[in-house]
């Protein structure tokens, strides 16, 4: 009886432990029964953060920023970080890994202080806050591609890889007007449909010029006088050949 | 000499007849306008099949709908040139890089591979500091020219289809299309040039199709 006794409470209690584990890991990002190692899950959670982090603030550049540059590359890149989350969503759900559904700590303090700012003051935030985040998440990528494990994951790293390196090089090109204050973005984007240019100087040498046209006057000249020449000539060959 | 003049005078005639016939066609910087642009919309039952997406499982390495483009090549210019993303200018124009060694892709448009939009990609036909730009002879282009676009997920492959000539101010905004056909434009300067400006009067347009 005692025995008995005892060895229920004992499967009672490994059964209470091990709902316990599954449990646990299905609430945190990253476990959900996954067999990924921690470096696979860790950088599945890492990207995902990102992704909703860019995206966050993509919206407040394109609303906010003070020149069409910034708020062209801003919407750029948060499309681009929408497609990768939905991609990385979908890997998740292929392989029972929960990945969080807001940024990290950090990234949320960043977007709190982005929501405080205006004019340049908002354009020069933005920006750093682009460039140390798009340097983490390269090294976070680098680091996955070289120690992951799991052959989708590492193939979702390397391909995400050259898009967060363009990312980085879209954003350090760009510069923020002189100048602080509140100023007002000069002309509205609309996040969908940015205006098209209206026209490209490229060029400032002058030797792919056009020649000027020739003048009618000039051409009726040459043709004219061509055509009287021909008949003189003419004219005067038909005489000699006569006399001879 | 006396008997050879009028032989003289008729092949100088000729000639004359001849250059007042032909001048007025010829110009160094004269682009020519052929081919037919390709439109926007698609007529009905052409133009390039989307393909669905993969089912789960077999999901493809792709994390951004397209890439950006890294390099332009075009093979019957011996043009093979580095590429840089380039933006809309405050006062409207697009941007241009200024090495014209280099070419801009501007990041407002479609991007190659996304099956939909125009990639519009722009440079120097020269400056005045460093001379011809890698578009220099972009108006020699003719329609069946091959185009290649290196992206890291590989190249994207275009035909040219037509050569156009715009004034600057009468660029049609539809070259700049986010949505419609896929196609590749290539825009740099020509036409007239003003000395005091140092301005080129127009747009050169190479419109190019996916091969």
């Amino acid at each position: 009886m005692k025995v008995r006794m005892a060895a229920a409470s004992l499967l009672g209690s490994m059964a209470v432990v091990a709902s316990m584990g599954f449990g646990t890991a299905a609430a945190q990002p990253g476990g959900g029964g996954s067999q990924l190692s921690p470096q696979d899950q860790t950088f599945m959670t890492q990207n995902a953060q990102t992704d909703l982090a860019e995206i966050a603030a993509g919206k407040l550049a394109v609303a906010r920023a003070t020149t069409t540059q910034i708020r062209q590359t801003a919407q750029t890149i948060m499309s681009d970080h929408q497609q990768i989350l939905s991609q990385l969503q979908g890997l998740g759900r292929d392989l029972h890994v929960t990945l969080p559904n807001s940024p990290d700590a950090t990234q949320q303090q960043q977007a709190q202080q982005l929501e405080t700012s205006s004019g340049t003051d908002f354009d020069h935030a933005y920006l750093q806050d682009e460039t140390k985040g798009h340097q983490t998440s390269i090294a976070q990528t680098q680091q996955e591609i070289k120690s992951g494990s799991d052959q989708q994951v590492v193939n979702f790293a390397k391909s995400y890889l050259p898009g967060a390196e363009q990312h980085l090089r879209m954003v350090q090109n760009l510069s923020v007007p002189s100048g602080a204050g509140t100023a007002s973005p000069s002309s509205p984007a609309s996040p969908s449909s940015p205006s098209p240019p209206s026209g490209v100087n490229a060029g400032s040498g002058g030797e792919a010029a056009a020649s000027p046209e020739m003048p009618p006057a000039v051409v009726a000249g040459l043709a004219g006088g061509g055509v009287l020449l021909v008949l003189t000539s003419g004219g005067a060959l038909l005489v000699r050949r006569r006399q001879e | 000499m006396n008997r050879r003049w009028p032989w003289l005078g008729v092949i100088v005639g000729l000639g004359l007849i001849v250059t007042a016939g032909v001048g007025p066609t010829i110009g160094v910087g004269d682009t020519p306008q052929v081919g037919r642009v390709p439109a926007v919309q698609a007529a009905a039952g052409t133009g390039p099949t989307v393909r669905a997406a993969p089912r789960s499982g077999t999901r493809p390495p792709t994390a951004m709908a397209g890439q950006a483009p890294q390099r332009l090549m075009l093979p019957s210019l011996r043009v093979d040139a580095p590429i840089t993303p380039v933006a809309t200018l405050p006062g409207g124009g697009l941007a241009v890089p200024a090495n014209p060694e280099v070419l801009g892709w501007w990041q407002g448009g479609a991007r190659p591979g996304t099956g939909q939009g125009t990639v519009v990609i722009d440079g120097h036909v020269d400056t005045a500091a460093d001379g011809p730009g890698a578009l220099f002879h972009l108006r020699e282009l003719r329609p069946g020219d091959p185009v290649v676009l290196s992206t890291d997920h590989g190249p994207q492959r275009y035909l040219i289809a037509a050569l156009r000539s715009y004034l600057k101010a009468d660029l049609p905004a539809e070259v700049f299309a986010r949505r419609g056909q896929p196609r590749l434009v290539i825009i740099t300067c020509g036409g007239a040039f003003n000395e005091k400006t140092r301005q080129y009067a127009d747009n050169i347009v190479a419109y190019a199709l996916p091969a």
